[in-house]
């Protein structure tokens, strides 16, 4: 005869299946989010070096402006390959996730993307030298975008092609207010776009050789 | 087509949110009815009931339509079965069109030809009318009874107060290919640890087809099996509970039937299984939560109509997904030819193990336990040619299972005629 203490037995034990399963779940999650997050706790750090270096420039002037470019330089191509490997991680750890909350992470990925495309047009204004190209690509994050899901890739294939260009990823969803402002003033209301050299405005979907001769990569 | 599949389930997996969640949901389900079933082992004791002072008499029936090729085997192994009281074999010919009856009766088995070919169901309670002796065994005739099965099976007919019908272990006969072993696995987990502890509590719904024992007063109370009834063994243990009948089960012994060897076999087998589940269901549904109906009424009646239901939410929310993931391959692929380019993939994203995953191995080990526990029932031990089709079974199984139950309620929601 089946009684409540089957009942609540069963529920019991049930209980504690659960939650073991949502512990590790948790577990694992908290241990990818924790990964992306030091990544781009690590990203934030280095984009703070070089605000660091721009504003020694402006207080103290540049006493060594080669030595000063040279680091500025090479703390910029460091950010920008740490946060380009950070864009495909962030998204695909997102999509496993069944816990963990990316919302702030996703918004600091982003608004330091921001950081770094000021800081390396600060460097080409300070330091005058202009030995790569510049890529702001816009994009959205939150919904199915198969255009800029493609035009991602066509750009990623294009980057280990060709070293000198820099591209830097916007999201053009998340509402953050510098990346409104950019969008405001490249005249940017679709996606995917391309800003080439803070100046030219490419929209749609561009072909790896399109791009290349766009961006004088071949 | 193949290749719009295999994009779908890769863009699937890449967006797996909304199944994540079911995932989670059909855990939690399935734990809190393993954790039953594993209480109710634990804590109820096996009946073991010993061998009657007398053995009753039986006639074993064995419906019969063109199984020529398997019906040999079948009459050797009953004719091989031990038993200490008296026994009869009667083989109804539904209209064969083969050389079924002259097998039969080359081995000196009764044959009854029946005119009309009208179905198993029919064919039994025509049996079951020439039936003379106290206890009728119905078995199917590509099911190979080993020596023991009756001295096991018929002493559960003193197990308890009424018992109407004893079900005994089925399990696959010699799986050949993948599918077949994917069944044998199945069989093994359903027929064994799950029956059993269901038998313990009269919570059993089914007599499997393939062999099963009934007390003929029994079923001439009932009116023996629907005729109209595409499962008429679950029709059967459903009307046998309403008359207040248990339901005995016996896995010291297995059984071992044919199964099917191809995917459109299997499709029709399980289409006639699940929508008769449906039709069942429902043809019953005041048992549900029916006090009246004891444990049968407020146990296991509504854990199979909830494992019915999630079942096909799953089946649901994973046809959503794979919909949604083919059409959005489709886009994508179709921008990236727009720029003359092939379709890049990231394998590392798909190999990503997800969070709910995690529920999903509960959810396996959980069912490993069942596997094993059935396989200690019968002293079977699980080999290295299981390892494949166990992996396959988690992984393929319950989304074809999924389908054949959408499948089964789509044509019991528009009465689509019926194939046995």
């Amino acid at each position: 005869m089946v009684t409540k203490r089957f009942y609540v037995g069963a529920a019991a034990l049930a209980l504690f299946f659960l939650l073991v399963s949502y512990l590790i779940a948790r577990e694992y999650d908290s241990s990818k989010f924790g990964s992306v997050e030091s990544q781009v706790r690590s990203y934030q750090a280095e984009s703070e070096e070089t605000r660091l270096l721009l504003s020694y420039a402006d207080t103290f002037g540049e006493q060594d402006e080669e030595a000063f470019c040279e680091a500025l330089q090479l703390n910029i191509r460091k950010s920008r390959d740490r946060g380009y490997a950070l864009v495909n991680r962030l998204r695909d750890f997102e999509r496993a996730n069944l816990l963990a909350d990316y919302e702030l992470v996703r918004r600091q990925y982003y608004l330091n993307n921001v950081e770094l495309w000021l800081q390396s047009t600060q460097a080409e204004q300070k330091c005058g030298q202009k030995d790569s190209r510049l890529a702001l690509f816009f994009t959205e994050t939150m919904r199915t975008c198969n255009d800029c899901l493609v035009q991602g890739e066509v750009l990623d294939a294009l980057r280990n092609q060709c070293p000198s260009l820099q591209v830097i990823t916007l999201a053009t969803d998340l509402g953050l207010a510098p990346i409104e402002l950019a969008k405001k003033r490249f005249g940017v209301n679709t996606a995917p776009a391309l800003v080439v050299d803070n100046s030219k405005l490419l929209t749609g979907v561009k072909t790896r050789a399109q791009l290349a001769s766009e961006l004088g990569c071949n | 087509m193949l290749l719009a599949f295999a994009l779908g389930l890769y863009y699937f997996w890449l967006n797996p949110l909304a199944t994540m969640w079911v995932l989670v949901f059909l855990s939690a389900i399935f734990f809190f009815g393993f954790s039953f079933y594993a209480i109710i082992a634990a804590t109820v004791p096996d009946k073991n009931p010993p061998a009657p002072k007398k053995w009753p008499s039986l006639s074993i029936i064995v419906p019969c339509y063109n199984s020529g090729r398997t019906l040999e085997k079948c009459l050797t192994h009953i004719k091989g079965m031990r038993y200490a009281g008296k026994k009869e074999i009667i083989l109804i010919d539904d209209s064969s069109s083969d050389s079924s009856a002259k097998i039969a009766a080359r081995m000196g088995v009764r044959v009854v030809t029946k005119k009309g070919g009208r179905g198993k169901a029919s064919a039994l309670n025509y049996g079951i009318k020439l039936a003379k002796n106290e206890i009728v065994v119905a078995i199917d005739s590509d099911t190979y009874p080993p020596k023991d099965a009756l001295e096991k099976m018929v002493p559960y007919f003193y197990a308890g107060p009424k018992v109407g019908a004893v079900t005994v272990f089925v399990t696959a006969f010699e799986p050949k290919n993948l599918l077949q072993r994917m069944q044998q696995l199945e069989y093994y987990s359903a027929f064994g640890f799950v029956a059993k502890t269901m038998g313990k509590i009269n919570g059993l719904l089914v007599t499997p087809g393939p062999m099963s024992a009934y007390k003929r007063s029994a079923l001439n109370e009932i009116g023996g099996f629907d005729e109209k009834n595409m499962t008429e063994d679950m029709e059967i243990g459903l009307n046998l509970h309403k008359h207040g009948y248990a339901i005995e089960c016996c896995t010291e012994t297995h059984v071992p039937t044919e199964v099917p060897d191809t995917l459109s076999k299997l499709h029709r087998q399980r289409i006639r299984w699940y929508r008769g589940t449906i039709y069942n269901l429902k043809l019953y549904f005041h048992m549900f939560l029916n006090r009246d109906y004891s444990d049968f009424g407020v146990f296991s009646y509504p854990t199979t109509t909830i494992y019915v239901a999630t079942t096909m939410v799953m089946w649901t929310v994973i046809a959503f997904n794979l919909l949604s993931g083919v059409l959005n391959a489709a886009q994508i692929t179709a921008a990236w030819l727009a720029i003359g380019e092939l379709p890049v993939l990231h394998p590392e994203s798909v190999l990503l193990v997800n969070s709910a995953s995690v529920f999903l191995v509960a959810s396996v080990l959980v069912w490993w336990h069942f596997l094993f526990q059935s396989l200690k029932l019968i002293n079977v031990k699980l080999r290295l040619e299981h390892l494949v089709p166990a992996g396959l079974i988690i992984l393929f199984y319950p989304t074809l299972n999924s389908f054949f139950y959408f499948d089964s309620l789509l044509r019991e929601a528009t009465q689509s005629e019926f194939e046995w």
